[in-house]
């Protein structure tokens, strides 16, 4: 065992603290190419990689390398054959270490390369990716953008038995996170679909409330939901509700016309319908 | 040979001193990129050369001047035609002006921001010295625009960033004749209804036949012509029909929804909405001078100025232009386009229509390149503070972008009606360019003389579907390419969280953009579903 000699103790922590400046200033030589990714600067952040110096360490290099996998995922012209390259680099990345941030992050772009970069789309390897991400840290931030992916593909993409099975296996992915932004999301795309495959009202009517106590829209999105709202409660009669959420619209989005629609039926005056077929068999 | 070598050489001299003198001239001239008069050159590149908002350039340049003159500001404007091309080419050559007007609308366009724009968030988070003294003092810059820079031209949601200010308001107006009316109508006021306007159109036929004149109720060309029966007539007769189909509850089919839903079989052209909307279109089609659809803009500005047509359908982009060549008094007003009341066939039109929820335009960027960046950032305050966009309006015609900004009288008619349904479905023009094709080459069934509904979709149903399915097939692709685009920069910016620490903004920010990924996700795998499936998912269990 160590002993707490004294001077031990000064040169271990002043080892600790030039170990620590050195990956620091490495991490830095990276953020200048992580920045130019970040804008879409695709040709410059590859000539500035190019031109970066050799990392001195391990855990150094394994950013780099990381980094190089995601720059060369953005250069054009994307093959197959780049692809594959893409994909051997982030498989190594994962061999050498599986527990770390990159790793889950080398599983969720392997994931999303299958799922939208392939000529043909691996949607069994996509979800198989995800699946393994939220197997091995199910609450970093990969992990939260893994289980909306997961969702999407269980929603309209894996093979199912029923319409409801479908939204089961989302409400599955619901109970497994405590992350409000991605039980947010993943409520709104129970809700969606659930229109899209002609359900009763009632079901996207209750994600989105459901949604909605999670906050945090902002934008077009943000509008779109009060509106969605406001018109699932017109087609399960409650218009009291309907008025609320129309109103907030009014108050967060004033430059939206589609409270007109609102307005006119305040006032008692007719307003176009919806078929009755949308809400549900 | 050897004799007329000298010859050769002195043209080449001739020529060369030519050049350089010229050279000389415009490079030294007061102003110039050489001119030596010490002080820094702001140049502001456009491609309004419309009547009005380059003598407004002009204007705001001048006070400019006046309050900074230790600073020149000059105005390059470029025809439209050509802006594109010449805009990559200077920003490629590191020679593009410091300020430049640029529009993500002209599609394929997407590199330009990121690559030579700086984003000006953190400016317009501020507020503008220039509207110190004002009502607007102490607001946040972006606040004290109409629409608070919410355009996508002005924040690039992909970027996270405000990139640019905007100058001016646009929308549609119909411009008439008010004399040449009252010859034909014996009153100098436009109808405010459409039933009155169709009988207006019965009017001027009788007065054609009793005076042998060939006067059109609308100047045509192929820009009038779609933008009032592509764009509109057809649009708003369908505003029933998309609300019929809602399934999203957004208040209409959005462009994608509206093909899936057809291909579902939930709606199509044979709708007695769609066909009435046809006839009514046939006959706006006989208002319009026979050929209109090989007419350019332009002409159909001749023919309204030459009192050949009562009246013209232009944006108010046009308004300065058509008042400064008309030889006539012209009035505005708002289009009175069909609402239920207006008897036979409108019975399904829903009114009134919504312009939308006033957004500013021509959007102005400041070069990532530019030498002399205060300046140009100083330059884009001033035309957007209080005073400035007042010389602009002023000046220029065009409505203001900036709010407090006075609308004079005659303008208060350009300003965007807020109040109405909003159209989110264009049956004719918005399913994609193959659909937008069969509908040009097909659209002759419906308007000529000898055509008719019955001979139209004939024609028009043999290709519509086919086309429907090769534009969504190419809808697809693109938001293939665009999940695919967004990747690398949303994984930068979440390894730039671990690695720098959490900057709330610019997390916020990128939640934000994964779940609007997420609804896009969604909407594709919707589509690629019903592709597959087509009309037999509705029996699904």
């Amino acid at each position: 065992m160590l002993s707490l000699n004294p001077f031990r103790c000064l040169a271990l922590l002043v080892g600790a603290f030039l170990g620590a400046v050195s990956v620091s200033a490495e991490t830095q030589n990276d953020l200048g190419v992580w920045r130019k990714v970040s804008t879409y600067l695709t040709k410059e952040a590859l000539i500035e990689l190019k031109d970066l110096p050799s990392p001195k360490n391990a855990e150094a290099q394994r950013e780099r390398d990381f980094c190089a996998a995601v720059v060369t995922l953005d250069q054009q012209p994307l093959s197959e054959s780049r692809l594959d390259d893409v994909e051997v680099r982030l498989q190594a990345l994962l061999a050498s270490r599986g527990d770390d941030d990159i790793a889950n992050a080398s599983r969720y772009l392997m994931g999303r390369i299958a799922q939208i970069y392939r000529e043909t789309p691996q949607m069994d390897a996509a979800s198989h990716y995800y699946r393994a991400v939220l197997e091995s840290n199910d609450s970093d931030e990969w992990a939260k953008l893994a289980r909306v992916k997961l969702a999407v593909l269980q929603l309209y993409v894996l093979p199912a038995e029923s319409r409801q099975a479908r939204i089961d296996a989302v409400l599955a992915l619901i109970a497994g996170t405590d992350d409000s932004v991605t039980k947010r999301d993943l409520h709104r795309l129970i809700a969606r679909a659930g229109m899209f495959f002609n359900f009763p009202p009632e079901l996207a009517l209750k994600h989105l409330l459901t949604a909605d106590e999670f906050g945090g829209l902002q934008g077009t999105l943000g509008a779109d939901q009060l509106v969605q709202i406001g018109e699932l409660a017109i087609d399960t009669r409650q218009p009291e509700l309907s008025a609320h959420y129309y109103e907030r619209l009014r108050e967060e989005y004033p430059r939206d016309p589609r409270i007109y629609i609102h307005d006119q039926r305040q006032a008692g005056q007719p307003v176009p319908q919806r078929r009755e077929e949308l809400n549900g068999r | 040979m050897a004799a007329k070598k000298p010859r050769f050489n002195l043209a080449i001299v001739v020529l060369l001193g030519a050049y350089f003198t010229a050279a000389f001239v415009v490079l030294t001239r007061p102003g110039a990129a050489l001119s030596n008069d010490g002080r820094p050159v702001i140049r502001i590149a456009h491609w309004q050369i419309e009547a009005g908002p380059r003598e407004a350039l002009d204007a705001m340049i001048a006070r400019y001047e006046e309050l900074n003159p230790d600073v020149r500001v000059e105005q390059v404007a470029v025809p439209g035609n050509l802006y594109k091309q010449w805009l990559r080419t200077q920003l490629i050559g590191g020679s593009a002006p410091d300020i430049i007007e640029f529009g993500s609308f002209w599609g394929g366009v997407d590199d330009i921001p990121p690559r030579f724009f700086d984003p000006i968030s953190r400016f317009v988070e501020e507020p503008n010295p220039y509207n110190d003294g004002t009502s607007l003092e102490g607001m946040k810059w972006r606040d004290t625009f109409r629409d608070g820079l919410n355009t996508p031209d002005a924040y690039i949601e992909n970027l996270s960033n405000y990139y640019a200010v905007t100058l001016c308001m646009t929308s549609m107006r119909v411009f008439y004749n008010p004399s040449l009316l009252k010859e034909i109508s014996g009153s100098e006021t436009l109808p405010d209804t459409y039933r009155e306007m169709r009988a207006l159109g019965g009017t001027l036929r009788e007065y054609n036949q009793t005076h042998d004149t060939k006067i059109t109720l609308y100047a045509g060309s192929k820009f009038t012509g779609d933008a009032l029966m592509l764009e509109r007539m057809s649009s708003y007769g369908g505003l029933g029909l998309s609300f019929a189909n809602d399934r999203f509850r957004e208040q209409g089919m959005r462009k994608r929804d509206g093909a899936l839903e057809y291909i579902r079989g939930h709606w199509n052209f044979e709708h007695p909405d769609m066909q009435a909307s046809f006839i009514l279109m046939r006959e706006m089609a006989g208002q319009l001078r026979p050929g209109y659809q090989q007419m350019e803009r332009d002409a159909a500005i001749q023919e309204f100025l030459r009192r050949e047509s009562l009246m013209i359908l232009a944006g108010t982009w046009d308004a300065t232009s058509l008042r400064s060549l008309s030889p006539f008094e012209l009035e505005v007003t708002v289009f009175p386009w069909p609402t239920q009341t207006d008897g036979q066939l409108t019975s399904h039109y829903w009114g009134p229509v919504s312009e939308g929820a006033g957004t500013t335009n021509a959007a102005f960027y400041l070069n990532k390149a530019g030498q002399h960046k205060e300046h140009a950032l100083d330059f884009m305050r001033f035309m957007t503070g209080l005073e400035g966009n007042t010389i602009f309006a002023q000046t220029s015609g065009w409505l203001p972008s900036v709010r407090d900004v006075e609308v004079p009288d005659y303008a208060q008619s350009y300003l965007p009606r807020f109040e109405g349904y909003s159209v989110r479905t264009s049956y004719m023009r918005g399913f994609g360019s193959e659909t937008r094709e069969v509908w040009s080459r097909h659209m002759h069934h419906l308007t000529s003389s000898n055509g008719g509904v019955e001979p139209f979709l004939e024609a028009f149903h043999q290709e519509f579907p086919d086309a429907l399915l090769r534009d969504l097939t190419k809808d697809l692709r693109d938001v293939y390419l665009s999940i695919r685009r967004d990747l690398p920069p949303l994984t930068a910016l979440t390894v730039l969280d671990r690695l720098e620490g959490l900057d709330s903004n610019r997390h916020r920010s990128r939640l934000r953009r994964e779940s609007n990924q997420a609804i896009t996700e969604a909407k594709l795998y919707e589509a690629e579903f019903l592709m597959q499936h087509g009309p037999a998912m509705d029996e699904m269990e």
